[in-house]
């Protein structure tokens, strides 16, 4: 009886000290998909300039605001992050799709002084859709970005609906968007 | 000549006190540096594997070493600044994590498990030493061997 006690009280020690290690290492990932904080709250308003070729349609700068009533997918992104160059094609072809539906943003972020290489970005997969520059990084701290690229759904209050970290695909957004609009 | 010394006096008062606003500025400044450090090696680098802030050379970590800053100027105590954070990434973006809820788990269990650990270890040297002091009882066969192999040695 004492040796059965003695086991279970050193197995419930080991037990613990393992879970301790894979809570630990489980932290430290940088590929987890960690929900965001801000689920089912208001986001964080922001203002930011718009890229010269979409200035005609949206002005020198967009404020997040402005658009409320309308869903918004917005987009981080970054010239370095191979997982936006795989996106982008498939963000155009949905904007194409559900641009009567909801308003895509993008937003170039942690690549400060890269307008030359963002315009690049956005001249060869022709991306129509506003795409915004994060100069000062400041936005991507407010929407807790931990990874590139990463999109946020948010609803005609301005509420996050969803958050997607890595690369996006069109029935994500199809779907998504289906019960956001619901 | 009264006056060159009154001349003289004020430009040296006026060095002095420029010298000191300097020094007290330099100062605040590595003051504020070092306050910075302190609550970023607390924050954990978004893009990188188990790094700080304070150690990681990512954009992102410049840009919250840059934000701390901002933040303590603006008069944010350290808890604010840590807040600020923990809004915008969550509980995950601290390296430690807060001694409440389910985190408390964390900090307890290496504790409860040291403290078992060292029960454990007791109850085991406890039983070796019991052990160590029963009396040897020796049958008469195990004498007699002893005593026979004695005799052959001498």
């Amino acid at each position: 009886m004492k040796k059965l006690l003695a086991f279970a009280i050193a197995f419930a020690a080991i037990a613990g000290i393992a879970a301790i290690s894979f809570f630990g290492l489980d932290r430290g990932s940088p590929n987890r998909d960690i929900k965001s904080n801000m689920l089912g709250k208001t986001v964080f308003d922001f203002e930011l300039p718009v890229y010269e070729r979409y200035q005609n349609e949206y002005g020198p700068s967009f404020k997040l605001s402005d658009y409320r009533g309308k869903p918004v997918i917005l987009n981080f992104w970054a010239t370095w992050c191979i997982s936006c160059l795989q996106e982008a094609p498939m963000l155009e072809s949905a904007w194409q799709h559900y641009k009567d539906k909801a308003l895509f943003v993008g937003v170039q972020t942690l690549e400060k002084g890269k307008d030359a290489a963002g315009n690049d970005f956005l001249s060869r997969f022709s991306l129509s859709f506003p795409s915004l520059k994060d100069l000062d990084n400041n936005v991507s701290i407010d929407y807790g970005i931990f990874g590139l690229p990463e999109t946020f759904f948010i609803d005609t209050e301005g509420k996050l609906f969803y958050k997607h970290a890595g690369p996006l695909t069109e029935a994500i957004i199809a779907a998504k968007l289906d019960e956001m609009l619901q | 000549m009264r006056k060159i010394l009154f001349v003289l006096t004020v430009i040296f008062s006026m060095l002095i006190i420029s010298f000191a606003q300097e020094q007290n500025s330099q100062n605040s400044q590595t003051e504020l540096d070092s306050e910075v450090f302190e609550i970023s090696k607390e924050l954990r680098c978004p893009v990188c594997v188990s790094e700080s802030v304070a150690d990681s050379a990512a954009e992102v970590s410049v840009n919250m070493r840059n934000k701390t800053k901002e933040l303590l100027e603006d008069g944010k105590s350290k808890k604010e600044v840590l807040a600020y954070f923990q809004e915008r990434y969550g509980d995950w973006i601290l390296l430690a994590p807060p001694k409440q809820g389910v985190y408390l788990l964390v900090w307890l269990l290496p504790i409860l498990a040291a403290i078992i650990g060292v029960l454990i270890l007791g109850f085991v040297i406890k039983n070796w030493l019991q052990k160590t002091n029963q009396e040897v009882v020796l049958s008469q066969d195990d004498i007699d061997i002893v005593q026979k192999a004695l005799k052959e040695e001498n």
